[in-house]
C-alpha cells in the first residue's frame, strides 16, 4: 500500500452530510433528515421544553418531510421522564425530548420522484489530484513528487471550497516550473516525450511535444489556436537565449501544468440528440467529460492515453460503455490508490497526524505512534473498500486487525515489528472500526469532558448523516467542570437531565459514550483517570426503538445493520462523486444507489458501478447549481 | 516564486526621509508613489499604514453584576487617565493611543438563523462592516480592502492577512478577517518561515534561473482562460475570472517592491522582553507561542517598512485555537485546562476565572505592545511609523461570557500622520456604533466615506 502523498496540510474540512446549521467551507447543507428544533426551544438553559405529544417511534417507513418540532418524526419515544433542573418552585414534570431522525428507509424518502441530475460547475484539481495528474502526464515516480508544496487547502473535493487564489497562482507556478525540470531531466524521460530532439529547440520536435501532451493534459479537444500559443510561449526561452537547452520544452510543460483546462474539471455536453436524453431538460456529458469524471473519481488521475484514445470512438454517454470502463478502471491498481481517497476523505483519517493530546495525561503521544495508527487504518480499511466480493460495511464489525511495533503498545501486545494481523476473540473489546486507535483518536480535540460529545458527532455524521445543528445563540451554556477528579458522566450530566440540553446532546453523548472505556489514545482502559468501573453503556436515538447498548462492538453492531448507515455510505459517496453536497434533488439517485448497494451486498466497487451508469452522473441540468 | 525585493535600489528623488513635519502642506503634496496625500491640511507625508490587530473571546466581565471588570477597562477617563491592569504594558505609549468604550459592534448581531454560533459572526463582522451569510461568505468586503481599493493601492501586496493557528475545519469566517468580497476571503499567511519567504523570496526548489519568464507563461494562461469562458455557463465566468484576477495580483506582487530606505532590513530576532518563551504546549495544530506570534508581528511591520504594503491584519489566534498559557500559570492558579483552553476560560466568570481572564487580555496587550514598540522605533522623517499610521487592537465580542457584542475592548494607537489625537480614555454614549469608528478609520486614510458594509451615518465624533 502505497504511502498516500501528502503535500503539507492543515487539517481541512472535509465532505460533510449532517444537521448542522453552521455550514462548513463554502458547504451546501444536506435537508433531508434536518430538523429545525432548536428554534421552537424556550431560552435559557433552565427553562422547559414544550412537551410533545409523545410519537413513540422514530421515524420509519414514511416519505414525509421533517414535521415541526415534537410532532411528526420527533422521536419522542423512550425519553426520560425527569423534572428539568431549575430555579423557583418545581414546574410539572417534562418528558426529555431527543429530536432524533434518522432515514432508514432511502428508498421511501424518494417515493415516485424521478431521477434530478445536478447542474454543472467547474471543478479544480484537489492537491492529490493534481500531484497524480502531472505525475501520469508525464510518466514521473512518485518519490519525485514528494516535495511538491501546494497550497494547504484542497485535500478534501468539494468544489465550492477549491479555489485559485495569487497564493495558489503562486504554488501552482512553483509546483509546475520543478515537475517540468523532473520530466526532462533524464534521456529516457525526454524520448518518452518527444521522439526527437528537445534540445535545440526545433519548432518540430516542440510541436511533437505539444501534442503528446496537451490532448491528454486538458482532457479534451484542443484549438490550433492553443497549440501555437504553447509554441509561443516556448520560443520565450529562444528569444531569451536561455543557457539552458530544454527550457523551451519545460515552458511548454510549465504552460500546460498552469493551465485552467488543466487545473479545473469541467463538462462539456453533447448537442444534438445522438443518443435520446431521457428529459428534454437535461443534457448528456460529452465521452470525454465523462472519461474525465470517471478517470478522477476513480482512479484519482487523468485518464490514460488508451482511455483517451477509446473515447473516440466508444461513446461512453452510452451507460453499458461506461459500465464496462468503470470495471476496467476498477481493476487497474491504481484504483486502490483512488479509491482510498474517498475512504480517507469520507473518514477524515489525516486528522489523527494533527490532534494534540496533553502531554501529562498522554506522554507516549507522538507523531512515531500517530503514523503507526494511520498505517493500521488504511491497511485495515483496505480489506473492505478494495477487497473482491469485500462487503464494505463489515468494516464496522470484524474482529481483526494489523498491528506493528508502534502500535502493539496500545493494545497491550508485544511488539512484532512489521504488521501482522492479529484476531481478536469474542469476549476481547477489539474489533471493528470503532475500536482502531486512530478512530478514537482522531475524533477528539480537547479535553477528556468533550469525548464523548465529539466522538458521537463523528459518528453520527460519518456514519448516519444526521446530528443535531450547533447550540442556539441564545443559549446561555456554561462550560462544563475542568475538575478531573469528577467522572465525564457526572460532569455532563446536565446534558441528558436537562430538557434543553438534551434535545439535542441526547444524540451526542451517549453515543460518545459507548466509547468511554477506550482513552484518547485508544487504549482500553475501562477504569478510566478517576478509577472508576466504565462500561460502555449508551443508546442510539433515532433508530427504530432507541435501542440501548452495552460497549463499542454493540454500537457496532447497530450500525452495520441500519439502513440509516447504508444509506449514509451511498450519499457519501456520491457527495465524493459529485464534488458537492447532496440535497433534495438528490434523493431519487440515492435511492437507486441504495438498491443497488444491497443488491451487490454492499461492495463498494459495486456501488461505484451502480453509480457511473446512473442517469445522475451522466447527465446535468443546465442552469441548477 | 522568487519576488524581487532590491535593497540597493537608490531612492527615488529624495524619498520622504528628509522632508520635516510642520512645513506647509504644499511642500508635502505627494508621497513617494506620486499619490496625491490625504485632503488639505493634512500634516503628514506619507500615506497612513492601517494594521489590524484582532483577539478572540472579548474581556472579563463581573458574572453577579454584569458591569465590566476593571481588568481591562480604565475607570477615569478623559486624557492622564490611570491605566488598567491589562493596560499597562503598554505603559510606555500611553500617549500614543486611545481606549474607546462604549462601542456595539450591531452587525454581529444579525444573521443569527444563518450561524447560531456568536463567535463566528463576531469574527465575521470584525473588519467588514457586516455578518455571516450562508456558504461561509461574509456580507462585505473588509475595510483594509475598501481602502486598498479606494486609495488605489500600487504597493507589490494590496493587503496583507496574517494570523496564527491553522485554519482548522471550521468555516472560513472564523478564520480569517480580511475579506477581499463578499465570498472570497485574502489568502491568509500562517507561518513565520512562509511569510518571510512570501515577502523577501530566497529559498524554494533549485537555483534561481536567470531569466523570469512568468509573463510569458501567464501570458498563455491568461489565453486559455479567456477560451475558458466561452466554453462555461455564466457562475463559472465568475470563478475564472477570480482565477484571472489572482494571477494579475501575483504578477504585481512578483514586480517587487522598490523601497531600500535604512528600516527595510532583516528581520532580528524576537525581543524576550515581551514575554516570549517557545510553548511546548500543543493546541490544535500546535502553531501558538508568544514567539511565533513577534515573529508575525515583526514580519507585517517590516513588510510596511519597505512599503510591500500598506495593510496588515493579525490574527492573534480565533477562538477555535484553544489556547493553552501555561506560561501564565502561578500563583496557586492554573491558566492551561487541556481542553478548550482560553474559550472555556472566558467563560468561567468565578473569581478564578476573571483573574484567568485579565492574565490572558494582559498578555496579548503584551504582543500588541511589541508592535507599538517596533512601530514606534522605526523612523520616518522627523516622525514614525507609529505616528504615520493606524493601528488597532480589539476583540471579536465585548465580553465572552454572554457572546456579547456591546462594548468591544478597542485600544486604537498611532496617530495617522497627526490627524488622531490619541493619549486619551474616551467613554462613548451607549451603543454607539463600531461602524462609526470604522468610517473615521477610512477617512483618516484618505477615504472619503460616510457608511461602512450595511452602517449609513456617519463617522465616530471626538477622535481628532
Amino acid at each position: 500500500m502505497s504511502t498516500p502523498l501528502r503535500a503539507s496540510v492543515s487539517p481541512q474540512p472535509r465532505l460533510r452530510i449532517n444537521c448542522s446549521a453552521v455550514s462548513g467551507l463554502n458547504r451546501s447543507r444536506l435537508r433531508l433528515a434536518c430538523l429545525t428544533s432548536v428554534l421552537g426551544l424556550v431560552l435559557g438553559c433552565t427553562s422547559q421544553v414544550a412537551s410533545n405529544g409523545g410519537n413513540g417511534k422514530s421515524s420509519t417507513n414514511n416519505a414525509a418531510k421533517p414535521g415541526p418540532i415534537g410532532g411528526g418524526n420527533g422521536s419522542g419515544g423512550g425519553g426520560s421522564t425527569t423534572p428539568p433542573t431549575g430555579v423557583g418552585s418545581a414546574p410539572p414534570p417534562t418528558q426529555v425530548v431527543v429530536n432524533a431522525m434518522l432515514d432508514e428507509n432511502p428508498v421511501g424518502t424518494c417515493g415516485a420522484g424521478p431521477i434530478k441530475p445536478g447542474g454543472s460547475y467547474l471543478r479544480r484539481l484537489t492537491n492529490p489530484e493534481f500531484v497524480a495528474s502531472g505525475r501520469d502526464l508525464l510518466n514521473l515516480p512518485q518519490t519525485e513528487l514528494t516535495n511538491v508544496r501546494l497550497f494547504a487547502e484542497g485535500t478534501s473535493n468539494n468544489a465550492a471550497g477549491l479555489r485559485v487564489s495569487s497564493a495558489h497562482a503562486a504554488l501552482y507556478y512553483d509546483a509546475a516550473e520543478s515537475i517540468a525540470n523532473q520530466a526532462l531531466s533524464t534521456p529516457e524521460r525526454r524520448a518518452q516525450l518527444a521522439p526527437c530532439e528537445l534540445s535545440g529547440a526545433s519548432d518540430d520536435c516542440l510541436k511533437q511535444l505539444i501534442e503528446k501532451v496537451i490532448w491528454r493534459g486538458f482532457r479534451q479537444n484542443v484549438t490550433q489556436e492553443q497549440k501555437a500559443g504553447l509554441l509561443t510561449l516556448a520560443h520565450a526561452a529562444v528569444n531569451a537565449a536561455d543557457p539552458d537547452p530544454y527550457k523551451a520544452a519545460k515552458l511548454v510543460i510549465q504552460g500546460v501544468l498552469n493551465s485552467p483546462f488543466f487545473l479545473y474539471k469541467k463538462d462539456t455536453t453533447n448537442d444534438g440528440p445522438l443518443m435520446p436524453v431521457p428529459n428534454p431538460a437535461w443534457k448528456q456529458l460529452s465521452s470525454y467529460s465523462l472519461l474525465e469524471r470517471m478517470s478522477y473519481f476513480i482512479l484519482g488521475t487523468l485518464p490514460d492515453e488508451a482511455m483517451m484514445q477509446q473515447a473516440l470512438t466508444e461513446q461512453y454517454d452510452r451507460s453499458s460503455n461506461a459500465v464496462a470502463l468503470a470495471r476496467q478502471m476498477l481493476a487497474d491498481p491504481r484504483a486502490k490508490e483512488g479509491l482510498y481517497r474517498f475512504v480517507e476523505d469520507w473518514l477524515n483519517l489525516p486528522k489523527v497526524l494533527k490532534v494534540p493530546r496533553d502531554k501529562n495525561r498522554y506522554p507516549e503521544w507522538n507523531e512515531t505512534l500517530a503514523q503507526s495508527m494511520l498505517r493500521e487504518s488504511q491497511r485495515y480499511l483496505e480489506d473492505f473498500y478494495w477487497a473482491d466480493n469485500a462487503n464494505f460495511t463489515d468494516l464496522l464489525t470484524s474482529s481483526y486487525s494489523y498491528v506493528d511495533s508502534g502500535i502493539a503498545p496500545i493494545y497491550g501486545l508485544q511488539a512484532q515489528g512489521a504488521a501482522q494481523k492479529v484476531t481478536f476473540a469474542a469476549n476481547q473489546p477489539r474489533g471493528g472500526f470503532l475500536t482502531l486507535p486512530a478512530l478514537l483518536t482522531l475524533t477528539v480535540v480537547g479535553g477528556d469532558v468533550l469525548a464523548p460529545i465529539v466522538r458521537g458527532k463523528y459518528i453520527r455524521d460519518t456514519f448516519l448523516c444526521s446530528s443535531p445543528p450547533l447550540p442556539p445563540a441564545t443559549l446561555k451554556i456554561p462550560t462544563p467542570s475542568a475538575d478531573t477528579n469528577v467522572s465525564v458522566r457526572k460532569r455532563l450530566a446536565s446534558h441528558s437531565t436537562d430538557p434543553v440540553c438534551a434535545a439535542c446532546h441526547q444524540q451526542l453523548d451517549p453515543v460518545g459514550f459507548g466509547l468511554e472505556q477506550y482513552d484518547l489514545i485508544g487504549r482500553f482502559n475501562p477504569k478510566g483517570f478517576e478509577q472508576e468501573n466504565l462500561i460502555g453503556k449508551g443508546r442510539l436515538y433515532g433508530l427504530l426503538g432507541d435501542p440501548e447498548f452495552l460497549g463499542a462492538k454493540e454500537l457496532e453492531q447497530l450500525l452495520h445493520d441500519s439502513n440509516a448507515t447504508r444509506g449514509c455510505i451511498v450519499k457519501h459517496l456520491q457527495s465524493y462523486a459529485f464534488a458537492r453536497g447532496i440535497g433534495e434533488i438528490d434523493a431519487c439517485t440515492v435511492a437507486d444507489s441504495f438498491k443497488a448497494f444491497e443488491a451487490g451486498k454492499y461492495n463498494l466497487k459495486e456501488l461505484i458501478v451502480s453509480l457511473v451508469s446512473s442517469d445522475s452522473f451522466r447527465h446535468i441540468t443546465p442552469g441548477v447549481q | 516564486m522568487k519576488p524581487r525585493l532590491s535593497r540597493r535600489t537608490m531612492l527615488r528623488g529624495f524619498g520622504l526621509g528628509s522632508i520635516a513635519i510642520g512645513l506647509p502642506v504644499l511642500e508635502a503634496m505627494l508621497d513617494d508613489h506620486g499619490n496625491a496625500l490625504r485632503p488639505a491640511g493634512a500634516q503628514t507625508v506619507r500615506q497612513p499604514n492601517l494594521a489590524m490587530f484582532f483577539t478572540p473571546c472579548g474581556v472579563s466581565v463581573n458574572g453577579t453584576t454584569g458591569e465590566p471588570t476593571w481588568h481591562f477597562w480604565p475607570q477615569s477617563t478623559g486624557a492622564g487617565y490611570a491605566l488598567s491592569r491589562c493596560l499597562m504594558p503598554l505603559a510606555p505609549f500611553q500617549n500614543d493611543f486611545l481606549v474607546l468604550q462604549n462601542l456595539y459592534k450591531a452587525e454581529a448581531d444579525r444573521n443569527l438563523d444563518i450561524v447560531s454560533d456568536a463567535h463566528s459572526r463576531g469574527h465575521a463582522s470584525f473588519m467588514t462592516g457586516g455578518s455571516v451569510q450562508t456558504n461561509g461568505q461574509v456580507e462585505f468586503p473588509s475595510i483594509d480592502h475598501v481602502a486598498a481599493d479606494a486609495l488605489g493601492a500600487t504597493t507589490p501586496f494590496k493587503v496583507l492577512a496574517t494570523a496564527l493557528g491553522g485554519a482548522i475545519g471550521t468555516p472560513s469566517y472564523a478564520n480569517n478577517i480580511s475579506w477581499k468580497s463578499a465570498n472570497a476571503a485574502e489568502p491568509c499567511e500562517r507561518d513565520p518561515v512562509a511569510l518571510f519567504r512570501k515577502l523577501f523570496g530566497g529559498g524554494g526548489s533549485g537555483a534561481t534561473p536567470l531569466v523570469d519568464y512568468h509573463k510569458s507563461v501567464f501570458d498563455y494562461v491568461r489565453g486559455d482562460l479567456d477560451r475558458m469562458k466561452l466554453q462555461v455557463g455564466a457562475t463559472d465566468v465568475a470563478r475564472i475570472d477570480e482565477h484571472a484576477q489572482s494571477i494579475r495580483e501575483l504578477e504585481v506582487q512578483l514586480a517587487g517592491s522598490q523601497n531600500t530606505s535604512a528600516d527595510c532590513k532583516t528581520p532580528t530576532p524576537t525581543n524576550p522582553a515581551y514575554g516570549g518563551q517557545p510553548s511546548e504546549y500543543d493546541h490544535i495544530d500546535g502553531s501558538y507561542s508568544n514567539e511565533r506570534a513577534q515573529a508575525m508581528i515583526q514580519l507585517q511591520v517590516l513588510a510596511m517598512s519597505c512599503d510591500l504594503t500598506r495593510f496588515t491584519s493579525f490574527m492573534l489566534a480565533s477562538r477555535d485555537n484553544k489556547r493553552q498559557f501555561p506560561w501564565l500559570t502561578g500563583g496557586g492558579l492554573d491558566v492551561t485546562d487541556g481542553g478548550d483552553g482560553h474559550h472555556a476560560i472566558s467563560h468561567d466568570s468565578s473569581p478564578n476565572g476573571l483573574e484567568k481572564q485579565a492574565r490572558i487580555v494582559e498578555d496579548e496587550l503584551k504582543q500588541f505592545a511589541y508592535m507599538l514598540d517596533l512601530m514606534k522605533k522605526n523612523v520616518q522623517g522627523a516622525n514614525t511609523m507609529l505616528y504615520n499610521s493606524i493601528v488597532m487592537f480589539a476583540s471579536e465580542c465585548g465580553q465572552g461570557e454572554g457572546h456579547d457584542f456591546h462594548n468591544i475592548p478597542i485600544v486604537l494607537a498611532g496617530n495617522a500622520g497627526g490627524l488622531l489625537k490619541s493619549g486619551r480614555h474616551i467613554k462613548y454614549a451607549p451603543d454607539s456604533s463600531y461602524s462609526s469608528l470604522m468610517v473615521s478609520i477610512l477617512n483618516l486614510l484618505g477615504v472619503s466615506a460616510s457608511g461602512f458594509g450595511a452602517y449609513k451615518d456617519g463617522a465616530l465624533g471626538e477622535l481628532t
